[in-house]
């Protein structure tokens, strides 16, 4: 099973499906894990739908760490898999997932 | 004296420092983006600062977009005073401007080293009276509208300053594992900084009681609740321009066009090419200042500030160390008004 450890910023656990967005124009419905190198304001309308997110970078007080914790939604960043690769760079479209924001551990449950 | 805080003020800028990922920053890295206009932007700060002695503390406060506002320009000013080697003096002058403001006004915890907290206790109250009850639909509403302003002020203001747009005030404990948290978003419609804005919504405030959830603010306006704000919301208010909205369809509607704007906005940041970006940069980091400039009569955006980022690359003089211990005493250094500056000289 593919786990990725980095820093869990924002509590709770959430299963969904991941989608890996670079703006607002991606394909994304309620309650997909949303997967990018890191938030920008253009994420804004599909944060508000995300049960997750998960990035590549950041810390504790980086933006998707602020916004997560507002929403409520748990949030992994720095995330990465044993071998260094970040989470853009092994979680794929589709793929089901299990995050959790406390432990900072995002485990693959199924390929696409 | 302010110069018996210093302590104190460096634990909190410590604390902040370490929890921030620079290498996130957009779009330039902070170090040679502030660096590159460090001589010119102390020049201005000294002059507001000169100009603005007959103030008050609290006055000087009250100019300031919110308290974090304050914070976070008193920690920029240490580290362009180092960037741009300026004297002890003129750095511990600009020091005293700021600290006097905050010890005047955020007396239990100036520098924020955990907390926000500038109201007193029957001010509290006063924001207290007329909150609706609350529960996890209406948290989670919340938690968009909060993040469509937060996303908002991002565009609007910068990577460096959103501050300027954002703010929480707390936590204010209020019994029962209770706290009241007030969340202000002073200024969202600058239009000396975006003229072609429209006119919608300018601010937003969100007063919140939560149960079984704890906050940390620290001196870069960040919040860190631990808990769960959405679930353990007990009672809560909005005022959007000054008014409630009547009814949650209104809300949501106050968040669609938030968040409507806020693609906007950021699309309009993407198209500023790499002279535009800097310019913009600069009038995003005076903007902090703007009210007091203009409360003195000076120049909100002097043009030799745009001149010093105008038609040149950003400077390569300064090299981040890779080790994050070495990084961190860097930021630590040049945070110190007292220290030398850590940075080699801009030629």
């Amino acid at each position: 099973m593919t786990t990725l450890t980095g820093q869990g910023t924002s509590q709770g656990t959430a299963t969904g499906k991941c989608r890996l967005v670079e703006d607002h124009t991606a394909a994304f419905s309620e309650g997909d894990i949303l997967v990018t190198r890191i938030t920008n304001p253009g994420m804004v309308t599909l944060m508000g739908k995300a049960a997750a997110i998960v990035c590549d970078i950041g810390g504790l007080t980086s933006h998707p760490s602020i916004v997560s914790r507002e929403l409520g939604i748990p949030c992994v960043v720095s995330a990465k898999d044993a071998a260094g690769k970040p989470a853009t760079a092994v979680l794929k479209d589709g793929m089901r997932v299990k995050v959790d924001g406390e432990a900072g551990i995002v485990e693959v449950l199924d390929d696409a | 004296m302010t110069r018996d805080t210093i302590p104190e003020y460096l634990k909190a800028a410590d604390i902040c420092l370490k929890r921030m990922d620079f290498k996130t920053f957009v779009p330039f890295p902070y170090h040679q983006i502030e660096s590159m206009c460090s001589r010119e932007w102390i020049r201005h700060l000294l002059e507001i600062a000169d100009k603005t002695q007959h103030l008050t503390p609290r006055e000087r406060h009250a100019l300031f977009w919110n308290t974090s506002a304050c914070r976070v320009e008193l920690l920029m000013a240490m580290i362009s005073g180092a960037f741009a080697h300026a004297s002890n003096d003129d750095r511990l002058k600009l020091f005293n401007w700021f600290a006097e403001a905050l010890l005047a006004t955020a007396q239990e915890d100036p520098y924020a080293i955990a907390v926000n907290k500038i109201h007193t206790s029957v001010e509290v109250e006063q924001l207290r009276r007329g909150l609706h009850p609350g529960n996890p639909r209406i948290g989670k509403l919340l938690g968009r509208l909060i993040n469509a302003c937060y996303q908002l002020s991002y565009g609007l203001y910068g990577d460096y300053t959103p501050e300027i747009g954002y703010e929480t005030y707390g936590p204010y404990p209020i019994g029962k594992n209770r706290i009241f948290v007030k969340r202000h978003f002073a200024e969202l419609n600058p239009q000396e900084l975006w003229p072609e804005l429209d006119k919608g919504i300018k601010e937003v405030r969100v007063l919140a009681t939560y149960e079984d959830v704890d906050l940390e603010v620290d001196s870069c306006t960040h919040a860190i609740f631990k808990g769960d704000v959405v679930n353990g919301l007990r009672s809560y208010r909005v005022f959007v321009n000054g008014k409630e909205p009547k009814n949650e369809q209104q809300l949501q509607e106050a968040i669609d066009h938030l968040e409507a704007r806020a693609i906007a906005q950021w699309e309009a940041v993407k198209k500023l090419d790499f002279e535009e970006t800097k310019e913009k940069h600069v009038q995003q980091r005076c903007y902090n200042f703007i009210r007091l400039s203009k409360r003195v009569g000076i120049d909100w955006c002097p043009q030799y500030l745009l001149d010093s980022v105008k038609d040149k690359p950003l400077p390569t003089h300064i090299e981040i160390p890779e080790k994050q211990e070495d990084e961190d005493a860097m930021w630590y250094q040049a945070s110190d008004p007292r220290e030398p500056s850590p940075f080699p000289k801009l030629i």
